[in-house]
């Protein structure tokens, strides 16, 4: 927060505003001792300026340079109060209104909503014509028809605020209300307290002069607004007299500018972006040194050769390599992986390639020969034509690839007809064929991308990269955001596509095994220099770089050792730390009449043992988290229990002190679970003063153990540092040390390493083992990922729309797997040839289907379905050592062998 | 059609709080709000006057419930009690020709300054750093900090009584009949321009700054790079793709910002003395004529509230995701 003022404080937009707005506010203070008396009648009226009179006189013989200085006190008093005043109710309204939800902000939202639709201005007439005329009426009189929008406003940012993890992290610490609205909540409210009080200054000034001007004013004040309305009275035009009009309106807008540029300088300074540090965003710049064309002959067979790509971006401290001295050859028909972590310049590459690099981007030497020709030479219309019917590329989100505004047939469309397609018949038949071509029913031509499910979204994107038939197709982690089911599906389809149609590949992911397993050649990148090409065989019995073998470790895999359990500290016998029973969870859809509710999670049953380590394993959306985030009481289930120490655990957001000491949570996201306006000391510290785990003079102490404890060595380097200096495996280790420091009995882990870069993820999961081999902490490991579930955890459960379909110690429920929907999952792991080649084995479908209540949740997608698993519920059957699952199979079957009589 | 009914339901009820709080403010000012209307008039009105004054704040009945009723009746019978400055004509005749004349001049007004707005925030954000982008901006913000009716002042002072460029008063010509003819509309617009240009100059700003700021997010985003690569031409792509996408949080602060722009119009109107709802909100002041402001309230804030609603129709139409969202 420091960082905003200083960056406040540079901006030339802010010092002009405020260096305006501290002159009027002296000119307010001292001017009226400087001037005569602006009411007294000092000489004829409507004289023009003179040496007497400065600015001239009024209509009644009053100076005007008096009335002008003296004017500003009340004017500017008012509106600084209205400010003040409105922002003050605005925040007080709306942050509470936002945090506390229910009836009351409905409520509240309702009767806001109402006052913004109502025009201010009129409302402060028929308010101010009933009221006595003076300053302190005007004030209230403007407050009342103001504040609305100020507490729409802070309502908002409260609600965006609150759904962030560093507030339910806090929750979950045991923090009060009122501390996590003032200490959590208010102070990321900096900038937008400081431009509602500009802009609700702004507001009060303009509609305090009109009022004025309309003569609701005391005009008997010398004010702005009233020297406004005798300016109008005393027919200032009719006789000519502009100077009594000009002063008074020069100041107000001079005033107004001064604090329209504050605004711009705070929304210019919380949003980097609208400041503009290079020209041109349309124009990517072109190289000023060129490497020579290498000599020789290239071969027959390259369709693409990258040669010294090197590819800068200028930052204030200094110049960034992104992209170091790359080059490698595609050929035709190729699949070319690249692989790397965020950082490693691989989708630079790959928007080099189709030059969309984004300015402030520069490629100061290094050609790109695509069949012949320099991409990097090529002038607008020869990039143009380039573009797509050459190379096109499937970005990595297809949700914020795809145009919200246009359907999809209209996106295919202007694709087509971008490069010369102009019949509307061949347009629509070429459409359907590529939706055909992506299997995608042709009723879905008319259909807007948020309408459509994430993985048809992805192939959508597909087919319009292959619209034009392109030689190359640049794919930038086409399947990273998709679930495993889905992921497996359009690579099996991008494979066929590229069989059937003979285009080249440029793949690029972090998923080194995924691309091993299907690449023709794979390229290691790391820190913008390729260090290693290589076959996938010769890559994974032979790899020479350090860097790539290291990657190559960082993917727990489904098969071979995991490491051990250092002791065998889990009693089965013994009481269990959390009993679940019977959970079920459902949110309201829709509105109104409409609403319905949607079942999340359907009786959900598990134990978890002192000191185990239990995965809970699903895909997006299979209530998971959701099951976490009622262990965490930030939510109340429908029906259920959970007995954790046996005592009940469940219930409202108010959970006893003692409960939220031993449970503790680490959360997926860790740019989000860090409140940026804390160094990393208060998160860690507010814990161990809350559950009184030391005394407050040994806090600090503590803190330093509890960060050596999670890897952040030296700790006095890392306690006084701001969440945003640090990288995002050492906040997720400060989010482990904040769950440490309550000493809690259980740890919830929600996806903890999924948005972590790969090398950082096993030293993290190796972290979490030895919390729970060394502190005898009970982990609950919640993952979409099997292979790291089996890789930490001594018991896998697997959830599948809300309904837990089996469980089992993880070695054996890998090795032997039951449930038709885990063998679906395990066959989604690509990490091998042989992988991916493999059948899906269930029907197309998705794990977003509403739960029902009736049946079994797996069985439209079953292959295995009977008649009895749409009617009834699936009894938990006994098929091993611990190991159960939910599936008609086993229905009266002996020694975890499905009774083939029902298949 | 659900998000369109919705919308509406929300301003219906809108429209019944305002009406209820038009009733309710008289009633709620501090001390007896008749009695101390009655002594300010004391001795200069007419007492029919007085009776009309007392009946239109319905003070005849007894319960606050049963003014309430009585008031909901004549509200929505369109009758909002008799002016005092135009005695006896009914309010509802005094404001009738005003809202026509103000919806016409604001509204032109408003979708012009909207558009031309919005299209050179396109430009400003898509030529980053050129002319548009340096010059436009902080003019606009300077510009837009006078008040509205001192533009329009000074517009009248100098294009009006100095250079006699365009007339200075009134909405139409003494010696031109109202009637839809096209010397009519011609004159009209011509005591159109100034008051107009004024509204268009003072708010332009505003959708100037938002639009170049909501087009420079979007430029961000990945669907434009893709549209780029796509080879789509720069045109399709700032139109198409940016623009469209950039102008919908723009619409959504039209409806926000349409109450406010009215106000300031009303002001301006009072420097041209354009015969509009400005004008008579100035009698109505002057005079005291308590029955025409509470009529002419009630009367802007229903337009304002129109206006809102189809707004959101607008909103929806441009985006598909509206109806299919909630």
């Amino acid at each position: 927060m420091n960082s905003w003022w200083r960056a406040l404080a540079r901006n030339k937009k802010a010092t002009v505003g405020a260096a305006i707005l501290l002159g009027f506010v002296v000119l307010a203070v001292l001017g009226p001792l400087l001037v005569q008396d602006p009411t007294a009648f000092v000489a004829k009226p409507h004289q023009p300026p003179s040496w007497d009179h400065l600015f001239g006189t009024t209509g009644q013989g009053q100076d005007v340079l008096a009335q002008t200085v003296c004017g500003a006190g009340v004017t500017l008093a008012v509106g600084f109060a209205v400010g003040i005043l409105v922002v003050a109710i605005g925040a007080l309204v709306g942050v509470s209104s936002g945090y506390f939800g229910g009836l009351t902000d409905d409520a509240t939202s309702i009767v806001t909503n109402v006052f913004l639709v109502i025009p201010g201005l009129p409302l402060a007439i028929i308010l101010a014509a009933y009221l006595p005329v003076g300053p302190v009426s005007l004030t209230a009189v403007l407050v009342v028809s103001g504040w609305a929008w100020n507490a729409r406003v802070f309502r908002s940012q409260t609600l965006a605020l609150r759904r962030r993890d560093f507030v339910s992290a806090a929750v979950v610490a045991g923090e009060t209300r009122t501390r996590i609205i003032l200490r959590e909540l208010v102070p990321n409210m900096a900038s937008l307290l400081v431009s509602a009080f500009i802009g609700t200054t702004i507001y009060a000034i303009g509609a305090q002069v009109g009022l004025e001007f309309l003569g609701l004013g005391d005009v008997g004040k010398v004010t702005w607004g009233t020297n406004l309305y005798w300016a109008s009275n005393d027919a200032t035009l009719l006789t000519g007299s502009w100077w009594i009009l000009l002063p008074t309106g020069l100041c107000i807008a001079l005033v107004g500018f001064g604090l329209t540029m504050l605004n711009f300088a705070i929304d210019e300074v919380t949003n980097p972006r609208l400041v503009n540090h290079h020209a041109g965003v349309t124009a990517t710049p072109l190289p000023e040194v060129r490497a020579r064309r290498e000599a020789g002959a290239e071969s027959e067979d390259v369709l693409m050769a990258i040669r010294h790509l090197t590819v800068t971006y200028p930052t204030p401290k200094g110049t960034v390599v992104a992209v170091d001295d790359v080059s490698f050859e595609l050929r035709k028909g190729e699949v070319f992986g690249l692989a790397g972590e965020s950082g490693s310049g691989k989708s630079t590459i790959g928007q080099a390639i189709l030059r969309i690099l984004q300015p402030p981007a520069e490629v100061p030497s290094g050609a790109i020969d695509f069949d012949g020709s320099d991409v990097l030479l090529m002038n607008d219309t020869e990039l143009q034509s380039f573009r797509w019917r050459d190379g096109s590329m499937v970005f990595q989100s297809a949700m914020n690839a795809l145009n919200p505004v246009l359907s999809v047939g209209e996106q295919i469309a202007d694709t087509l007809e971008a490069h010369g397609v102009l019949d509307p018949a061949e347009i629509k038949k070429r459409t359907l064929e590529l939706l055909a071509l992506v299997d995608i029913d042709a009723r879905n031509v008319g259909a807007y991308p948020h309408m459509l499910s994430g993985g048809m979204r992805q192939r959508v994107v597909m087919a319009i990269a292959l619209a034009l038939k392109p030689r190359l197709v640049i794919m930038d982690e086409p399947t990273t955001a998709l679930d495993v089911v889905v992921q497996k599906e359009i690579l099996k389809r991008v494979i066929a596509l590229e069989a059937e149609l003979g285009f080249s590949i440029l793949f690029i992911s972090h998923d080194l095994p995924l691309m091993l397993s299907f690449a023709d050649r794979v390229g290691i990148l790391w820190k913008g220099k390729l260090v290693e090409v290589g076959q996938p065989d010769a890559l994974l019995h032979g790899s020479k770089h350090p860097y790539t073998q290291r990657l190559m470790r960082s993917f727990p895999s489904l098969t071979g050792p995991r490491s051990e359990r250092a002791a065998n500290q889990i009693d089965p016998d013994a009481a269990p730390l959390l009993t679940i029973r019977g959970l079920s969870k459902s949110y309201p859809v829709g509105t109104g009449l409409r609403q319905k509710r949607r079942l999340v999670l359907n009786d959900v049953s598990l134990t978890l043992r002192r000191g185990e380590i239990a995965a809970l394993v699903g895909e997006s959306g299979c209530g998971k988290s959701t099951i976490a985030r009622l262990l965490m009481r930030l939510e109340a289930p429908d029906a259920g229990s959970a007995l954790f120490e046996g005592k009940e655990a469940l219930g409202k957001e108010r959970a006893p002190l003692e409960y939220r000491g031993k449970v503790q949570v680490v959360f997926q996201d860790p740019f989000g679970s860090l409140n940026p306006v804390h160094r990393v000391f208060h998160p860690i510290a507010r814990p161990l003063l809350l559950h009184g785990r030391v005394a407050p003079e040994k806090v600090r102490e503590r803190v330093l153990e509890l960060l050596t404890l999670v890897g952040l060595e030296p700790a006095e380097d890392y306690i006084d540092r701001y969440p945003h200096s640090l990288s995002g495996g050492q906040r997720q280790r400060v989010a482990i040390a904040r769950a440490l420091a309550a000493e809690p009995r259980l740890i919830i882990a929600d996806e903890p390493t999924s948005m972590l870069d790969v090398s950082i993820r096993m030293e993290i999961l190796a972290l979490f083992r030895r919390l729970a081999d060394e502190l005898g902490i009970t982990i609950l490991f919640i993952t979409h990922d099997l292979a790291s579930a089996r890789h930490l955890a001594d018991r896998i459960f697997v959830l599948y729309a809300g309904t837990i379909v089996e469980e089992g110690p993880s070695e054996e429920l890998i090795a032997s797997p039951k449930h038709p929907y885990t063998r679906l999952l395990l066959s989604s792991v690509i990490d091998n040839k042989a992988a991916l080649d493999a059948p899906i084995p269930a029907n197309p479908g998705s794990a977003h289907n509403a739960p029902s209540r009736v049946g079994c949740p797996f069985a439209s997608r079953c292959l295995d379905r009977s008649k009895l698993c749409d009617r009834e519920r699936p009894e938990n059957h006994e098929v091993g050592a611990e190991h159960k699952t939910r599936c008609h199979l086993y229905d009266g079957a002996t020694g975890g062998q499905p009774n083939e009589a029902l298949s | 059609m659900g998000y369109a009914l919705r919308r509406l339901g929300f301003y219906l009820f809108a429209a019944i709080a305002s009406i209820t709080l038009n009733f309710l403010l008289p009633r709620l000012m501090p001390g007896d709000p008749a009695s101390a209307m009655f002594a300010r008039f004391q001795g200069q009105m007419q007492p029919e006057a007085m009776v009309a004054l007392r009946e239109s704040f319905g003070l005849n009945e007894s319960s606050l419930l049963a003014q309430y009723g009585s008031y909901l009746k004549h509200v929505l019978t369109g009758d909002l009690g008799r002016s005092i400055a135009y005695y006896p004509t009914p309010v509802s005749e005094v404001i009738g020709t005003g809202l026509v004349w103000t919806l016409a001049l604001t509204g032109v007004a408003v979708v012009l300054s909207f558009a031309l707005g919005s299209l050179l925030g396109v430009l400003a954000a898509w030529r980053r750093s050129g002319w548009i982008d340096s010059v436009l901006p902080p003019l606009f913000a300077f510009i837009g900090a006078f008040p509205y009716f001192w533009l329009a002042m000074l517009a009248l002072f100098v294009l009006g009584f100095q250079l006699g460029w365009f007339p200075l008063r009134h909405a139409y010509s003494y010696d031109i009949e109202p009637a839809f003819t096209a010397a009519f509309v011609a004159d009209a617009a011509y005591h159109a321009v100034l008051p107009a240009t004024t509204i268009v100059l003072a708010t332009i700003g505003g959708w100037v700054l938002g639009m170049r700021n909501n087009m420079i997010s979007v430029m961000g985003s990945d669907y434009i790079t893709m549209a780029r690569a796509k080879g789509l031409t720069p045109r399709r792509v700032m139109l198409r793709y940016a623009a469209r996408n950039a102008l919908l949080p723009g619409v959504t602060s039209f409806g926000m910002a349409l109450g406010f722009v009215l106000s300031g119009s009303l002001l301006s109107e009072i420097v041209f003395s354009y015969p509009g709802m400005g004008y008579l909100l100035v009698q109505a002041v002057r005079g005291q004529d308590y029955p025409l402001m509470q009529g002419l309230f009630l009367m802007i804030t229903l337009s304002v509230l129109a206006a809102n609603w189809l707004v959101d129709l607008a909103y929806a139409w441009l985006d598909p995701r509206t109806s299919s969202n909630e």
